[in-house]
């Protein structure tokens, strides 16, 4: 990941200079990709065709449109015969909000931290950051197990558990930009002339470490939205016969010697949503990475 | 319900004519000539579950009771039509309501040439008893003493009447005295007196069997070697089947069956089993302790559509507690499907906006997830709100016993084909402390009647509680489970048993 970090050099030369480059193909792409998951998702209540949770026994299986399907069903139906293009609209719903609110936690709780282990003091300091190796050494799905044993199985412990997960890498990078920055003349000159540490932090410190958090963020997306549907996919997540794209994998492996789509549908969501962000993450550290171009 | 139907006479029919082909070469060839001339080749099986002891007294696992019916005998067996018959034990009676006597088979070995006798029994019984930790020994506690008189005859006696004791004993193979030297070093290498003769066992994934050429039943077993391959994973097996690695597999699931019977080399059997689907509710919990609304619950299930459109037609209508076969079955009333009326009682009980909890044992029965969830929409119908809870097992079980359930999807296969113990463990407060808090003392009278040896008093006992039960609804019987092997077009006289059990002494391969 220090690839990512903003580094010495690149910020001696000041607050961020403003040379517009163009944007990229890679950025582009997955932004789209993105733009059209969320969309959709968004809008499914209009565009699902039908009710992504009640049972219609008599369509059970029923294969894609085009393969055997008909037109009603366009990506075909689950083993109860609900329309799965309708739970993919209505699971991504659920995905994709669990990702983004997780990612948004995450990164909040993630930057106050870094910023509070950076200009805090050595103390704090060692303390926040040994919490964070803690952190790292725990794997995230023994951690699951542990909370949804605790807790039980709800969106807010999803959440709690992906946000979680994600908190470590946002404070360590904001944490290590604050002690170069902090060294920066500009901001020894501030201070100089008086400025409060909280204007220096507002005004200097976190404008500066906004790219490298924006492409953490995106790439992090991704990982929630696998992390969310292996969650559920093991049972810890989301439970049926709400529509979750981990849950519909899980449900279509039983399948998968004669009726195939129960399973690829959601694999390939997951896959398309996860290359969009990881694209869009790419697309934007080229973008603002001043090292680069 | 027509392709079950179809099934079920296809196999019907192939049973019967391999049996009387089976007849006819068998009345023309003398014994000694079909004993030897049949014994070649080998039988891998491929089961769902591990096997976790070579201790046939410390298990109630379906898989381990096949496995070790090859190497141990128990005194009586049972057949798939839920007749009791001599296995060691040549007869037994019952002496009076507590005492059942047991007159042995004469000239059996065990393996190791130890011959088979009263201390054989004995020793086994008393084990079972005495040591508590052994899985199976709460089954044993009503037993007061086990005595031989002479060297081929038992005593048992009782501190209450224990007329499934033959029942139990099925499930219980005999062992040699000697034994208890080292349980530990004989259950690591064991020795019976079954068909077959341990070889070897890769603890989680396969174990060996070898032929016992001097066992007592002519011509059994009918094949070299036996390999019991692990795998719970039933694609896995289904494909270890359809590539001829494994000619049985059990446990296959409706949705495989056809993929299974359009494969070549492979034949699909299926057969009513002795079990029956059960959702419990929690007895002393608010709402569903009320009658009234398990009783509108019970009408908004659609059972038709359970059995016709999830389960493909492998599954069977109930009419009684106890599955057809065993002693106890009655034929009651069918439950109607009636949400109009569902929705009236909850009406004029009051209930608006009921919630319940409807706990599962992750992945433990054959599409319960997507039956329950069928479930949660017909309740959703009338206007109860279902929570699916998907749980590991373990913590299902916690939440069993701490009562935080409201329904659990719970089964019963009756592996001693007796109902007494299902009865005992559901339906008496002592048995339910921890499951449902049922308590009902009409009940549990019934039961401990019922505990007699004589058939016709079990019977009546049996029929009352039964009814009693019926009209309660303290569990929803949905269905009976249909057993579905899948076995390779070389096995010959492969019986699918009720039980679950994969049975191969009498099996042989082309």
């Amino acid at each position: 990941m220090t690839d990512l970090f903003v580094t010495d050099r690149s910020l001696e030369a000041g607050p961020p200079t403003s040379h517009r480059r163009p944007l990229n193909a890679p950025a582009v792409i997955g932004g789209l990709l993105l733009a059209l998951t969320v969309l959709a998702s968004v809008l499914a209540p209009v565009l699902s065709p039908t009710d992504p949770v009640k049972p219609q026994f008599s369509r059970r299986l029923a294969p894609p449109w085009g393969l055997g399907g008909t037109p009603a069903h366009v990506l075909g139906t689950d083993n109860l015969g609900r329309d799965i293009l309708a739970r993919l609209l209505h699971g991504g719903r659920i995905s994709l909000a669990l990702a983004s609110v997780s990612v948004l936690i995450a990164a909040a709780v993630g930057i106050v931290v870094g910023l509070v282990a950076g200009s805090g003091g050595e103390r704090v300091d060692a303390l926040f950051m040994r919490l964070a190796d803690v952190q790292l050494a725990l794997p995230v799905i023994m951690l699951a197990i542990a909370i949804v044993a605790v807790v039980g199985t709800s969106p807010a412990a999803l959440v709690g558990v992906l946000a979680l997960s994600g908190w470590v890498l946002y404070a360590r990078t904001v944490r290590a930009n604050v002690l170069t920055i902090r060294r920066l003349e500009y901001v020894e000159a501030a201070y100089t002339l008086g400025a409060s540490d909280l204007r220096i932090v507002a005004r200097h410190i976190l404008p500066n470490t906004l790219a490298p958090i924006l492409v953490i963020g995106s790439s992090q997306f991704a990982t929630m939205v696998l992390l969310e549907s292996g969650l559920s996919f093991l049972g810890m997540g989301i439970q049926a016969p709400q529509p979750s794209w981990g849950l519909m994998l899980a449900e279509g492996r039983d399948y998968l010697s004669n009726a195939w789509w129960l399973a690829t549908a959601p694999g390939m969501t997951i896959s398309l949503v996860v290359l969009g962000a990881n694209l869009l993450g790419d697309g934007l550290r080229d973008l603002l990475d001043p090292r680069l171009g | 319900m027509r392709r079950r139907s179809a099934a079920s006479h296809s196999v019907g029919r192939r049973r019967f004519l391999t049996l009387s082909a089976a007849g006819l070469v068998a009345a023309g060839l003398p014994r000694a000539a079909r004993a030897q001339g049949k014994r070649s080749g080998e039988l891998v099986a491929g089961l769902s579950e591990r096997m976790l002891t070579l201790d046939p007294a410390n298990h109630y696992s379906i898989s381990s009771t096949s496995v070790h019916r090859h190497m141990f005998d128990p005194l009586v067996d049972v057949t798939n039509d839920s007749k009791f018959v001599p296995a060691l034990a040549e007869s037994w009676r019952a002496v009076n309501n507590t005492t059942w006597r047991f007159t042995l088979r004469k000239g059996v070995t065990f393996h190791d040439g130890t011959p088979f006798n009263a201390d054989s029994a004995l020793f086994t019984l008393r084990r079972v008893k005495d040591n508590t930790k052994l899985i199976k020994s709460f089954v044993y506690q009503d037993i007061e003493s086990v005595e031989k008189d002479g060297d081929y005859s038992v005593v048992v006696t009782s501190n209450r009447p224990f007329g499934s004791l033959p029942a139990h004993l099925t499930m219980l193979g005999m062992l040699p005295p000697h034994a208890a030297k080292n349980e530990e070093a004989f259950f690591q290498k064991p020795i019976g007196t079954g068909p077959f003769r341990f070889t070897s066992w890769t603890h989680g994934d396969h174990i060996v069997l070898a032929a016992n050429p001097t066992y007592w039943k002519p011509g059994v077993p009918r094949v070299e070697k036996v390999t019991f391959r692990f795998i719970p994973e039933l694609s896995t097996r289904a494909a270890g089947l359809r590539a001829g690695e494994i000619h049985v597999v059990d446990r296959v699931t409706p949705d495989l069956v056809e993929t299974l019977k359009s494969s070549r080399g492979v034949k699909v059997f299926d057969v009513p089993a002795v079990e029956a689907q059960r959702w419990i509710f929690q007895l002393a919990k608010e709402p569903v302790k009320d009658q009234r609304l398990r009783q509108a619950i019970s009408l908004a299930i659609d059972r038709n559509v359970i059995i016709k459109d999830l389960l493909l037609g492998y599954g069977r209508p109930v009419d009684s507690p106890v599955p057809p076969g065993l002693i106890g079955h009655t034929s009651l009333p069918a439950k109607p499907y009636d949400p109009e009326r569902a929705r009236q009682i909850l009406k004029q009980a009051g209930y608006t906006n009921v919630s319940i909890d409807f706990v599962l044992m992750k992945d433990l029965y054959p599409k319960q997830l997507e039956i329950t969830q069928a479930v949660a929409a017909m309740l959703g119908e009338v206007g109860i709100k279902v929570n699916i809870k998907n749980l590991e097992i373990a913590t299902a079980r916690e939440h069993r016993s701490a009562g935080t359930y409201d329904m659990f999807f719970s089964g019963w296969a009756h592996m001693p084909h007796d109902p007494d113990w299902y009865f005992g463990q559901w339906f008496t407060r002592a048995g339910s402390e921890k499951l449902t808090r049922y308590n009902n003392p009409r009940v549990e009278q019934l039961i401990a009647e019922g505990r007699v040896p004589d058939p016709k008093v079990r019977q009546a006992k049996y029929e009352e509680l039964e009814r009693i039960l019926w009209d309660e609804e303290p569990e929803i019987w949905p269905y009976y489970s249909v057993a579905i092997y899948g076995v390779s077009d070389r096995v010959r006289n492969f019986e699918p048993r009720r039980d679950y059990y994969v049975l191969l002494s009498d099996v042989a391969i082309v």
